[in-house]
């Protein structure tokens, strides 16, 4: 695969160029501009002076354990009929659980503004709701894919030997799970401690998160010194997570002897009553929101109708806003803008790092880079840094899609490098001694091989384009605003129908998004018989 | 002791157990016989309590148990494949049913360590079942079914994907051990021979079907 007979070798560090500029000149380049104001002492003592702090750091933190117990809690359940058994309809509850994962955060905010009572509003018990919502398929998949090894059969053992169900799930089932549970959980964790759509549309004024605060001082309160020095103590704490995640992964061993095994179909009348149950729940529980958010589009005035749909389609029709349509052909733009430069930078990354040398490991953990960063200080950094010479991108056009890039492009090189590895050498080579010139061999070789999942990748990035809000509501204009931009703002007023044009717009990106993502799964690559 | 009477389990259109009827006497050694695919397994799994039969009735020391929960039934079972506990040691896995049932530790350590040496393991008490060869986990598998002295014995295949030599061997060994203890066991296999050497009685799970209760 990686031979040194690679017909592609000395085109390997070529390939790393464009992708590594982009990186220095618009992730390093950001991130150290926000180190230089942010990281010392004195931009730390401001900060811990300042009573606001605490309280935000302390929310945070507890929040985000708060989110993984419950997300753990409601999760486990549905992870257990979908492991272990086999219905009707297990199917669609999985991609309806997965759905609720690929959901822009803006989205999933305003579906829980649209569900729940006003009194709930401007809570933590909203956010914490949402938070459960989109990450219990990060615990269906994980922990799921681990109680599917687990044989059914260790379970009818300790039955034979007196234990009953729930010291089962006690001495034996969540033993076995541990390591699962405790990956599952630190992903949860980092979601909702870097939470920043949820937290903005749900949190209000008085429910900040780092994250939140990051924006409301450098948008809001033109506290640059604050925000940057903010950003710093994410970046480490963010720093530390993934270190002590990482540390414990490698730790972290599968218990022996296990097997795979197949689901079976609920047998006694017990099972069936609990996996229809279970799994009806979990279908409307994740259905519900999205429901009353489009309700919630059609209501104005206290009655069903389409003055919502009609105002955000109509140019003009509301003299404080421009036409809230526009935000979708603008996230359009910008997503097919985003598919297109990821999709390229990102083949470009993965065929370097397949093709090169092992010295071209360093830059395999290089695109890795802004996966350790959070969007908004991504969002942050390429504010503070383009507003002036020698790169002064103000108004430009090309920032937002590139923003959207960066933040897809490592997802995008994990698609494709394991495509790109896959290609078998042999062909290549059979190829080259019948003639054909390296970029021959590429062109009928490897691009066949590698395009479906470039296509897959590209829809991908499309979407992770459509949904991107951290960084966008640092970047955006009134004249370029993105979907999820327009959504906090309209939800963020009062006024039964700006509401309505605010949840259309989420009922729009919530189809956008589906379809994207259902691009993506229709074009895996393991669908391809390669 | 134990008596199973007509038993029927479908699994939809399918009948996997026809009216089966069987009665084993106290300390005796019953072997079943059967083809793949015949019933075997399934039927120890409805005398433990782990399929419920479509029809028919489980009876042990006189009492009818087929309504009785799994985990109170006091019927051992050693699995096919073992099924070992693999994130507990070869001592916590045999003491699991003594843990389950509230004995006190010394009492505990004293029966585990008696099992373990019984099947032959006296010094694999803090071993990781991850390392035990199929010998071993076999019998450890043994040890941690017998170790709360259940009423009744079932062995699932217990001698299967063993070579030859510890085949004979584990035999042995298991025959000696259930007669010494004088365990009331059902024991099936495929292997004629097999089910010969360790058996009292041997009967072949296509004769079981009780005729005479058949639908007239």
């Amino acid at each position: 695969m990686n031979s040194s007979r690679s017909p592609y070798r000395s085109a390997a560090p070529w390939l790393a160029i464009a992708p590594a500029l982009l990186l220095l000149v618009f992730f390093v380049w950001p991130l150290a501009g926000i180190v230089a104001r942010g990281a010392s002492g004195a931009a730390f003592a401001t900060l811990f002076a300042n009573p606001a702090i605490a309280p935000v750091l302390w929310f945070t933190v507890w929040q985000a354990l708060a989110s993984t117990l419950l997300t753990l809690v409601v999760a486990l359940p549905v992870t257990h009929i979908l492991a272990r058994y086999h219905f009707a309809g297990r199917r669609l509850l999985l991609a309806l659980v997965s759905t609720a994962f690929v959901l822009p955060t803006v989205v999933v905010g305003a579906a829980f503004l649209a569900l729940l009572p006003p009194a709930w509003h401007r809570t933590v018990w909203a956010i914490i709701a949402a938070h459960v919502y989109f990450n219990s398929a990060v615990v269906v998949r994980v922990v799921g894919s681990r109680w599917e090894q687990l044989h059914p059969h260790m379970a009818d053992a300790a039955r034979t030997l007196g234990a009953s169900p729930l010291r089962i799930l006690r001495t034996i089932t969540l033993p076995l799970l541990r390591s699962a549970l405790g990956a599952a959980g630190a992903v949860v964790f980092l979601f909702s401690f870097t939470s920043y759509g949820v937290v903005r549309v749900l949190g209000g004024p008085a429910r900040s998160t780092i994250e939140t605060e990051i924006y409301l001082r450098a948008v809001q309160l033109d506290d640059l010194g604050g925000a940057t020095a903010l950003s710093v103590l994410q970046l480490v704490g963010l720093g530390l997570l993934l270190w002590w995640w990482l540390r414990s992964a490698a730790a972290r061993q599968s218990p022996p002897g296990t097997i795979f095994t197949q689901v079976r179909r609920p047998r006694s009348a017990a099972a069936f009553a609990a996996v229809y149950g279970i799994g009806t729940l979990a279908a409307a529980g994740v259905l519900a929101p999205l429901l009353a958010m489009l309700l919630r589009s059609l209501r104005v005035g206290g009655t069903l109708n389409t003055t919502g749909w009609r105002a955000a389609f109509t140019p003009g029709l509301q003299s404080v806003l421009p036409a809230p349509f526009a935000a979708v052909l603008t996230s359009l733009q910008f997503a097919l803008a985003t598919s297109v430069c990821a999709t390229l930078l990102g083949l470009a990354a993965a065929s370097a790092i397949a093709y090169g040398s092992r010295r071209l490991v360093l830059f395999e953990a290089f695109v890795m880079l802004p996966l350790a960063a959070s969007a908004v200080t991504l969002g942050l950094g390429m504010l503070i840094t383009f507003d002036e010479a020698p790169l002064d991108l103000r108004g430009a056009w090309i920032i937002m899609p590139l923003a959207h890039s960066l933040i897809a492009l490592p997802l995008v090189v994990r698609m494709l490098l394991p495509v790109v590895r896959a290609v078998p050498q042999g062909a290549r080579e059979a190829a080259a001694v019948l003639g054909a010139a390296p970029w021959q061999v590429w062109f009928s070789i490897d691009r066949p091989l590698v395009a479906r999942a470039a296509l897959a990748a590209a829809a991908f990035a499309f979407a992770v384009s459509l949904g991107e809000f951290g960084a966008s509501s640092f970047l955006t204009r009134r004249t370029t605003e993105t979907l999820p931009v327009a959504i906090s703002r309209l939800l963020a007023r009062p006024g039964d129908l700006v509401q309505a044009q605010g949840y259309v717009l989420a009922t729009l990106l919530v189809l956008l998004t589906v379809s994207a993502i259902a691009a993506v799964d229709g074009l895996r690559p393991d669908r391809l018989a390669i | 002791m134990l008596q199973i009477r007509n038993i029927t389990l479908r699994f939809g259109e399918r009948v996997v157990l026809d009216r089966i009827s069987l009665h084993v006497q106290a300390g005796e050694i019953v072997a079943v016989l059967g083809a793949s695919g015949s019933g075997k397994t399934t039927l120890l799994r409805v005398i433990a309590g782990l399929e419920t039969p479509s029809a028919g009735t489980v009876w042990l020391a006189g009492a009818n148990i087929s309504a009785t929960p799994v985990h109170r039934r006091g019927i051992g079972m050693v699995f096919q494949d073992n099924q070992l506990f693999p994130h507990l040691s070869v001592a916590e896995n045999v003491a699991y049913a003594l843990r389950v049932q509230g004995t006190a530790a010394p009492e505990r350590q004293r029966r585990v360590r008696a099992a373990l040496e019984l099947v032959g393991l006296a010094d694999f008490e803090a071993r990781a079942v991850g390392q035990l060869s199929g010998g071993e986990a076999k019998r450890v598998a043994v040890a941690r079914a017998l170790v709360a002295a259940p009423q009744v014995l079932l062995l699932d295949e217990p001698l299967t994907g063993l070579d030859n030599a510890l085949h004979a061997r584990l035999l042995a060994d298991l025959s000696a051990l259930l007669r010494a203890r004088g365990t009331t066991t059902l024991h099936v296999t495929h292997n004629r021979a097999e089910a010969d050497a360790i058996a009292d009685r041997v009967v072949e799970i296509a004769n079981l079907t009780d005729n005479q209760s058949a639908p007239h």
